[in-house]
C-alpha cells in the first residue's frame, strides 16, 4: 500500500534556510545542503526547496543548490519560488529537480500549467495554493507569498488546476503556517475530496498528533514539514515511528 | 558501451547521476545509428506511451532497439521503459493522443488505475518478488497512472498494491524492467541499479 509522504520544506534566503511565522519574520536556521542531507538520511520521502528571493535576485543560487544536492540525494526534489515560465521550469529540471511548484504565476496565467505539463508531463508540476480562512467552510486564495488576496475560492481553484493538468496540489493554510498549532483539517479534507490528484498538506504541522490528524481526517496524501524539523522539535525518524504505531503507513 | 536512450522525455539527468554515483559509465544515445554499438541498454521513459514510441520511430531507434533486445543485449527499463515492452497501452486511447503500439516483446497490455488519486505518487512496497535484484517489502518510488499486465505471469518479477494489485517489475531472459523510479528510490533504488544492470 502507498505510504504517506513526509516532506521537509526548506525556505531559502541568502543561501541559508530560513523559517517564519504566517509568512512573516524570517529567521535563519541552517545550511541548505547540510539540512537536505540530514533529512534525506533520516528518511525524508521527498524534499522541497522554496526560493524566497527568486523574483528579486534571479535563480542562480537555487539552481546551484539543486545541482549540488541532486548529485548525492536520490529522492524527488521539488523547487518553488518565482517560477513564471516554461523556460524557468526547464532550467530547474536541467539542474536536477523532478518537480516545480508554481503559485502566483499560475493564478495570473492559468494556461501556464498546461504549457509546462504539455512539455514535461503532469507529474512535473505541483500547484501550490495558499489559502486564508474567510468564514465557515470558505477559504480564499492568496498570492505573492500570502500577501495579496485574490477573491478566488480555494476549492474552485483546486478543481481548475487539476483540470488544466497539475499533477499534485501543495495546500498551505496561511493562518496556520509557522505556528506549529496543527494543520487546517477542514481545509485539507474539503480540497482533497474535491480533486482526484494527490494533496500535500502544509502549514501548522506541530506535532505527531496533528500530522496523524491531517492524514486520517484531512485525507492528506502527504505532509510538508518545516518549523517542527528546522527548530529541532522532533525528527523524521521519530515522526515516522509514531505514525506507524498509529497504523498510518510510512516508509 | 552502455547506452542510455534519450528520446527527449526528461529524466535522463537523474538516471545518469544515479549511474555515475554507483560507478556505471553510460553514453547518452538519441539516434538509431548510435545504438548499434551498445553492449547494454538502459531506457528511463517518462511521459506519454504513444509519444515515446513515436520518438523511437522518428529517431530510427525502433528497429535497432528491437533487434538488439532479441539478440540478447541486456536491457534495463524504467517506468514507460517497462511499458513499451508490451503490445499496447490504454494511454493511446485518449483523444488527441499519439496512437502507437508498443514493441510487443512481452505479450500483454498497459492499463489505467481504476480508482483513487491518479497518478499514484509516492513510495510503495514490493511484493511477490521473484528476482534476486529486488527485495520483498522494499519501498520504491512510483509516479504512474498506468501499469502493465503481462499475459504470461511468469515474467512478473515483483508486484505492488495501490487501488489494485499491479505488476511492478518484469524479468525475461536479457530483459529487466521496473515500473518505479529506481533512480529516485534513495539507497534502495541505488542498490537495485547496482544489482540489476548488466554491463
Amino acid at each position: 500500500m502507498l505510504a504517506t509522504r513526509i516532506i521537509p520544506c526548506l525556505d531559502i534566503k541568502d543561501r541559508m534556510v530560513v523559517k517564519g511565522i504566517k509568512f512573516q519574520a524570517l529567521e535563519k536556521v541552517g545550511d541548505p545542503a547540510d539540512l537536505a542531507r540530514r533529512y534525506y538520511e533520516s528518511g525524508a520521502d521527498e524534499l522541497v526547496f522554496l526560493d524566497t528571493q527568486a523574483t528579486i535576485k534571479g535563480k542562480k543560487t537555487i539552481l546551484s543548490l539543486v545541482k549540488k544536492v541532486a548529485k548525492q540525494i536520490f529522492i524527488p526534489l521539488t523547487v518553488g519560488g518565482g517560477i513564471r515560465s516554461v523556460k524557468d521550469a526547464e532550467a530547474i529540471f536541467s539542474a536536477g529537480a523532478e518537480k516545480v511548484a508554481l503559485n502566483t504565476a499560475i493564478v495570473i496565467k492559468p494556461a501556464l500549467i498546461t504549457e509546462i505539463t504539455d512539455s514535461f508531463g503532469s507529474q512535473s508540476l505541483v500547484a501550490s495554493i495558499d489559502a486564508v480562512k474567510k468564514g465557515k467552510n470558505k477559504w480564499e486564495v492568496c498570492i505573492n507569498a500570502g500577501t495579496k488576496p485574490t477573491g478566488i475560492d480555494t476549492v474552485r481553484w483546486a478543481k481548475e488546476v487539476e483540470k488544466r493538468g497539475a499533477g499534485e496540489i501543495l495546500l498551505t493554510s496561511i493562518d496556520r503556517d509557522g505556528t506549529m498549532s496543527g494543520y487546517d483539517i477542514e481545509l485539507t479534507r474539503i480540497v482533497s475530496d474535491s480533486v482526484h490528484i494527490p494533496v500535500i498538506a502544509s502549514g501548522g504541522g506541530g506535532d505527531i498528533k496533528s500530522i496523524a490528524e491531517v492524514v486520517v481526517k484531512g485525507k492528506a496524501d502527504a505532509v510538508l514539514l518545516a518549523s517542527i524539523l528546522h527548530y529541532g522539535k522532533t525528527g523524521i525518524k521519530e515522526i515516522k515511528s509514531e505514525l506507524k504505531s498509529l497504523n498510518i503507513r510510512v516508509r | 558501451m552502455i547506452a542510455l536512450i534519450d528520446v527527449g522525455s526528461g529524466n535522463i539527468g537523474s538516471v545518469k547521476r544515479a549511474l555515475s554515483y554507483i560507478g556505471v559509465k553510460s553514453t547518452v544515445v538519441s539516434q538509431g545509428k548510435d545504438l548499434v554499438k551498445a553492449s547494454s541498454i538502459i531506457f528511463p521513459g517518462v511521459g506519454h506511451f504513444g509519444k515515446i514510441m513515436g520518438e523511437f520511430r522518428k529517431r530510427k531507434l525502433d528497429t535497432i532497439f528491437l533487434k538488439l533486445l532479441r539478440k540478447g543485449v541486456p536491457y534495463f527499463g524504467i517506468c514507460v521503459g517497462m511499458q513499451i515492452l508490451f503490445e499496447f497501452s490504454e494511454e493511446t486511447l485518449t483523444p488527441n493522443s499519439v496512437k502507437e503500439k508498443g514493441f510487443g516483446i512481452l505479450k500483454g497490455k498497459v492499463v489505467k488505475f481504476l480508482g483513487g488519486k491518479v497518478p499514484q505518487i509516492g513510495w510503495n512496497t514490493l511484493e511477490n518478488v521473484k528476482a534476486d535484484w529486488l527485495e520483498n517489502n522494499a519501498h520504491v518510488y512510483f509516479v504512474n497512472s498506468f501499469y502493465a499486465v503481462p499475459a504470461d505471469p511468469s515474467v512478473s518479477a515483483a508486484t505492488s498494491r495501490y487501488t489494485e494489485d499491479f505488476c511492478a517489475a518484469v524479468e525475461y531472459k536479457n530483459i529487466r524492467a521496473v515500473q518505479f523510479h529506481a533512480e529516485k528510490s534513495g539507497e534502495t533504488g541505488l542498490e537495485i541499479l547496482r544489482k540489476a544492470i548488466k554491463c
